[in-house]
């Protein structure tokens, strides 16, 4: 480290250390509000009445609003800070519905600049002034910590494009090195283009994946579960068990930065900035470990970067699970390759079964129905070579493979598996039986120009799900020069490459006979989880950018220098081209949303609510305190997320039943004071099943409710824990090894 | 006689070359020109104040008034003229004394401000570079860039178009005082082309010379070791002064006007700023025509760079980040690091994440400079300018050493050109709001019916009141006038 470096770096320690103390200061409590001092103002249209506290200012900061209200049936309050006079943006908040039965609501807002003049306001619907409570502002120290998270990435960034600097000057890194990091900032950088404004545009899905995000958040911080099972804030703090289903491990980044203070959108862009630049790099890093040859590797992972199904997944869609699995699928590819294409001899062979491992495991982690298509088409692969996949040395590490796979991920598989056989949900009853129709039309695939669309089905306004113009040109260029030999006879992996490229958008279209293959026992499953067709572009578009560095590689190989070239240079630009294109699309048609307050969105946003108990339905879910049969008295009655602590005596001589509101999810766990009958979970449930709770005749005291989950959770997170120590250790066990070598 | 003005050849001396320079200009001129090819003219926020500008102008003259400092609106007078001088006016404004039409007039004006900025910006960029190719290419960026054409077709600020046309000078002008190596040194003035620059600006839009101003300051601080050298501060200081004394007849009618009656503005700015996806926008052919409001994107005005010239400033600082140009001191190599400086951070400045409202409220002085430029997008055209620069200088290092990326650059420069200006160009063309304007009382549209624009509603029309004294109130002209039609 040179001396102005280590001056560099102590002046950015000094100022992170400041920086970090401001983290720590407690919360200042701004404003007290009761409800009788606001102002009534004016009946609205709506029929609902406004009132307005007085004004007040605040500096700049995150706030938190509390409110206690008297919210009964067929009443509602609405609330929102605002203000008349201040910079632009300078309050960037979203107002709040409070519930019936609602007592208690808090949500934040973020202050850039100072206000003079800001205000509460109320909109009371079914009530007057008795409906409010009071309302409390505090200011938070989340502001400094956003601060601090900020000048820490900036100061890293920084530090790291010297250092890339210096060891560019001093040539340590190569000038085609440096022009593949230059092209992947590039390619990154247009393709979170969408997401460069002040705004937010909303897909299909986002909002779910948004409360997702929200929730794992509040259950972090309320239950300080690990691994989360039921996230707390859900259809009106029933809890939804969708962690169970939905793998959460990724989430937690930007989960975390929520925690710190990040307004929920900006996490979301961050969160997927950071998933567009690590597909960038593991992209280029698996094509460059197969093909050796970087133009080649940088080819693949820009068409790959730009191609349209994953902008589409992004942006239109807001596919988290979908686009979190294909950022991984390349990994899987890599691993594959070099299993089976190296010599089983060659001296880093069993390393490689851990690119699979890595791959397959993020891919579970991510989405599910993607690990479906993952694990079909490695099938198929392993089909297709068969000869090398029964070599001794490769058949027993793609056995390791699958094993390491399940037993990492046992934490995972394991429960989700247990809770689909219960076949209380509603996730085992929502295939759909005929998903043939929903597949796209051929003209689809060569529509040239990706708009971004308003549609999933017919041609008109459709959505770019395709694999991009350049793709698709390359792969009929190599049909043309192989057709008329003017290149040489193509490798297998080219055309395997190929094979499996038509094979996935084949089946993408709605002219393969998904609903035929329905009625087969045993495939059925399989061909109608997949809800639609179109998900099989995820591997079309992986295979097809895989087919393009290939297709490169072999001119370079056969010494087709200026057709490689040319190839390079004008698909490239094509690509680029499409996908600059697609984000304008993009960027100009989506509504603009100014959402900062994720407790806005309410908590009812499950999409089809798949992680339901069958039977019930999200609107029969509200706010409600415990409900006790006749002769159960409680008091006391405290919810933090899911857990629950509440007094009760039961002065009957019978066992009586206490309801709470909490989704009835096996795992629940009763406990009661020591010495007395214990309490239980009821095997069955009360109204819209919602836990029920048997309190021994007689008892008296407090119990403490809360998720822990079935036995078999409890062993499958052990095998996992003892499976990651296991490997941790054989991997400070040969590094030491290996140092010892050297 | 032209080509033989010492040090000022008009065109190459070399036949060839000559004609394919002529041939490139005219293109480039014909497409920039193509909305003012279509018999009619659109609408736009500041056209009417405009066009109004031009007849009254055209009374003057025809009343024996060559120069009017007052126009006769209404009888009240409007000192319009005072604080907005745009002497190229009196090219529109005589076209109408010799009785060509509104229209006819309009189109006349802007197509022959597309001939001089592409001349201009071909003949500044090509000495900077002593390329013919480079210069076609930087003229063809210039001339046919996004924000040049929304404000020529889409805002109607021709003030500001005209602005636009003599920056090119600007840059020049300092590049050949300031930056230029010594052994390199012309034959001819340098400071000429300051003066024409610095004139034009003053007499066509004081605004962008107000930003050019501040620009000129601080490149001569960043230059502060060159300037006091024995030719530099000289040749500035000539510049400076044959500018100021060629626009004394109308900055001092101005500044004293100013001083008694002016009233500057101090609203805020900030929410006028542009997104970043729009200032890198490309495709404008997609996007709605757009009026300022709140919904993000959907309704934004075409009026961003574009993604290309910003990766071609993308390209220059990542190899100047790299050390391309550790061991090159060529003048351009320097004018092109200031250019990557100076355009990124205008392009910063125009972003409505910049923290415009925190500087206007510092104090006095800051709140009037941010409040008189009204919208942060002023901040484009300079923005623009230096982008053109870095462009250039981009395809100009390229030439010399890798063919391959050079060809690159063009082919860039093409795409841009052929699908974020001319979409651009053809949406707003078959766009809506379009009308034939023969004089003031008459009017019609293409098809006879009653123009979407009512901006002849009645004979007067005013923008915002800014240029009238302070404590008069705006509706009485308006009552008058009604009491005026009712009458008829």
């Amino acid at each position: 480290m040179t001396k102005h470096e280590k001056i560099l770096l102590t002046i950015e320690c000094l100022i992170l250390l400041l920086l970090l103390v401001r983290c720590f200061r407690p919360e200042t409590h701004v404003l007290s509000l009761e409800g009788g001092a606001m102002t009534e103002m004016m009946e609205q249209e709506d029929g609902s009445i406004l009132y307005e506290g007085e004004s007040f200012s605040l500096k700049p900061g995150v706030y938190r609003v509390e409110m206690r209200s008297n919210v009964r049936d067929e009443q509602k309050i609405y609330v929102e800070i605002n203000c008349e006079r201040s910079g632009y943006q300078a309050l960037r908040g979203n107002g709040v519905n409070v519930y019936p039965n609602q007592k208690y609501s808090s949500f934040e807002i973020f202050v850039t600049d100072k206000i003079e003049d800001a205000y509460v306001t109320c909109a009371l619907y079914g009530g007057r002034e008795e409906l409010l409570g009071q309302i409390d502002i505090y200011r938070t120290a989340a502001g400094s910590r956003v601060l601090f998270t900020i000048v820490l990435f900036c100061f890293l960034a920084f530090d790291i494009l010297m250092k890339f600097r210096r060891r560019a000057l001093l040539g340590k890194i190569s000038r085609k090195t440096q022009i593949v990091c230059f092209s992947l900032a590039v390619g990154v950088l247009l393709s979170c283009f969408p997401y460069f404004t002040d705004y937010f545009s909303f897909g299909a899905d986002t909002i779910f994946h948004l409360q997702r995000i929200e929730c794992l958040k509040n259950t972090l911080l309320l239950n300080f579960d690990f691994p989360v099972r039921v996230q707390n804030t859900w259809i009106y703090g029933h809890g939804y068990m969708v962690s169970v289903f939905y793998g959460d491990l990724f989430l937690m980044f930007p989960a975390l930065l929520r925690l710190i203070g990040f307004p929920i959108v900006t996490a979301y862009k961050i969160f997927v900035f950071a998933v567009m630049a690590l597909t960038a790099v593991i992209t280029y890093v698996s094509l460059q470990r197969c093909v050796k040859n970087e133009k080649a590797a940088l080819f693949g992972a820009l068409i790959y970067l730009l191609a349209p199904y994953r902008l589409y997944n992004f942006y239109n869609r807001g596919a988290v699970g979908e686009y979190l699995a294909m950022t991984f699928m390349p990994l899987v590819c890599c691993g594959m390759y070099l299993l089976l294409s190296e010599e089983t001899d060659s001296e880093h062979y069993k390393n490689y079964k851990w690119y699979m491992v890595g791959g397959m495991s993020a891919i579970l982690q991510s989405h599910l129905l993607s690990t479906e298509m993952t694990a079909f088409f490695v099938a198929i692969v392993c089909l297709a070579a068969w000869r090398r996949v029964f070599r001794k040395e490769t058949f027993i590490q793609l056995l390791q493979a699958v094993g390491l796979v399940a037993a990492l991920n046992c934490w995972l598989w394991l429960p989700m598996l247990c809770m689909l056989r219960t076949g209380e949900f509603m996730v085992s009853n929502v295939f759909e039986s005929q998903i043939q129709q929903i597949g796209i039309w051929f003209a689809r695939l060569v529509q040239w120009v990706p708009n971004s669309g308003t549609t999933h089905l017919g041609i008109k306004s459709a959505d770019a799900i395709q694999i991009g113009v350049a793709a698709t040109l390359i792969l009929m260029l190599y049909g043309v020069l192989r057709w008329k030999k003017e290149i040489g006879k193509t490798k297998r992996e080219l055309l395997l490459l190929l094979g499996l490229t038509l094979l996935s958008v084949v089946m993408s279209t709605k002219y393969f006979p998904w609903d035929m293959l329905a009625q087969i026992p045993g495939v059925r499953f399989f061909a109608t989880s997949l809800q639609f067709p179109t998900r099989l572009m995820a591997p079309a578009t992986v295979f097809s950018s895989w087919f393009a560095a290939f297709f490169i590689l072999q001119l370079e190989e056969e010494k087709r220098e200026q057709l490689a070239k040319g190839v390079f240079a004008f698909f490239l630009a094509l690509a680029v081209f499409a996908g600059m294109y697609q984000v304008n699309s993009i960027s100009s048609r989506s509504v603009a949303s100014y959402f900062y307050t994720a407790e806005n969105t309410g908590t009812i946003s499950v999409g089809n609510g798949e992680y339901l108990i069958d039977g019930t339905w999200v609107r029969d879910y509200f706010y409600h305190d415990p409900v006790a049969e006749d002769g159960l008295v409680w008091s006391d009655y405290e919810k933090k997320g899911t857990d629950i602590s509440i007094i009760v005596r039961n002065t009957t001589p019978t066992d009586k039943c206490l309801d709470v509101p909490l989704i009835g999810y096996p795992g629940y766990m009763a406990v009661g004071e020591s010495g007395l009958k214990e309490p239980y979970i009821a095997s069955e449930r009360g109204e819209h099943e919602d836990l029920r709770v048997v309190i021994p005749a007689g008892y008296e005291g407090t119990i403490s409710i809360s998720y822990e989950g079935p036995l078999i959770f409890k062993v499958s997170e052990l095998i996992s824990a003892v499976s990651l120590c296991l490997l941790f250790v054989r991997m400070a066990w040969k590094g030491r090894k290996a140092c010892q070598k050297k | 006689m032209l080509q033989k003005i010492k040090g000022f050849h008009l065109f190459p001396s070399d036949d060839r070359n000559k004609k394919q320079v002529l041939f490139c200009l005219t293109l480039i001129t014909f497409l920039a020109s193509l909305p003012q090819l279509c018999g009619y003219i659109g609408s736009g926020e500041k056209l009417a104040r405009y066009l109004q500008h031009i007849e009254m102008i055209k009374e003057g003259i025809t009343n024996g008034q060559f120069y009017i400092l007052m126009e006769p609106m209404q009888g009240a007078g409007y000192a319009d003229t005072v604080f907005c001088c745009n002497i190229l006016f009196f090219v529109q404004a005589l076209l109408r004394v010799l009785g060509v039409s509104v229209t006819a007039g309009y189109s006349i004006y802007c197509i022959m401000l597309n001939v001089l900025t592409t001349w201009i910006a071909w003949y500044c960029f090509g000495k900077i570079f002593q390329s013919n190719s480079v210069g076609l290419v930087c003229s063809a960026l210039y001339t046919l860039s996004i924000p040049r054409i929304y404000r020529l077709v889409v805002a109607g600020a021709v003030e500001e178009v005209s602005a636009l046309m003599f920056l090119p000078f600007i840059v020049y002008g300092l590049y050949c005082v300031l930056l230029e190596e010594q052994e390199k040194k012309r034959n001819g003035a340098p400071w000429v082309s300051l003066v024409v620059g610095y004139t034009g600006l003053i007499q066509t839009h004081l605004l962008t010379y107000e930003i050019t101003l501040c620009i000129t300051v601080l490149i001569c601080l960043l230059c502060v070791r060159k300037l006091f050298c024995r030719s530099a501060f000289p040749q500035l200081l000539k510049g400076i002064c044959a500018a100021a004394g060629l626009s004394m007849w109308y900055c001092i009618p101005l500044v004293d006007s100013y001083l008694r009656n002016g009233r500057l503005s101090h609203d805020a700015i900030q929410g006028n700023g542009l997104f970043i996806t729009q200032v890198l926008y490309q495709f404008w052919g997609l996007a709605s025509k757009g009026v300022k409001g709140d919904s993000g994107m959907m309704a934004a005005n075409p009026d961003g760079v574009g993604f290309v010239l910003f990766f071609g400033l993308v390209v220059f600082a990542a190899m100047w980040f790299q050390g391309y140009f550790l061991s090159q001191e060529e003048g351009c190599v320097r004018l092109a690091k200031i250019s990557c400086v100076f355009g990124f951070v205008l392009l910063c400045m125009t972003l409505r994440n910049f923290p415009w409202d925190r500087i206007q409220r510092l104090n006095c002085l800051s709140s009037v400079l941010v409040g008189e430029l009204k919208s942060p997008d002023r901040l484009l055209g300079w923005a623009l300018t230096f982008l053109v620069t870095v462009f250039g200088f981009c395809l100009w290092y390229f030439r010399n050493r890798e063919g391959y990326f050079y060809w690159i650059g063009i082919g860039l420069a093409i795409f841009t050109v052929i699908f974020g200006s001319m979409s651009l160009m053809e949406s707003l063309i078959t766009g809506e709001s379009s009308g034939i304007v023969y004089d003031l009382e008459a009017w019609r549209t293409v098809d006879g019916a009653e123009a979407s624009f009512c901006i002849f509603d009645g004979p007067w029309y005013w923008v915002t009141g800014e240029i009238i004294t302070v404590g008069t109130v705006l509706g009485i002209g308006i009552r008058w006038w009604r009491k005026r039609r009712k009458k008829a």
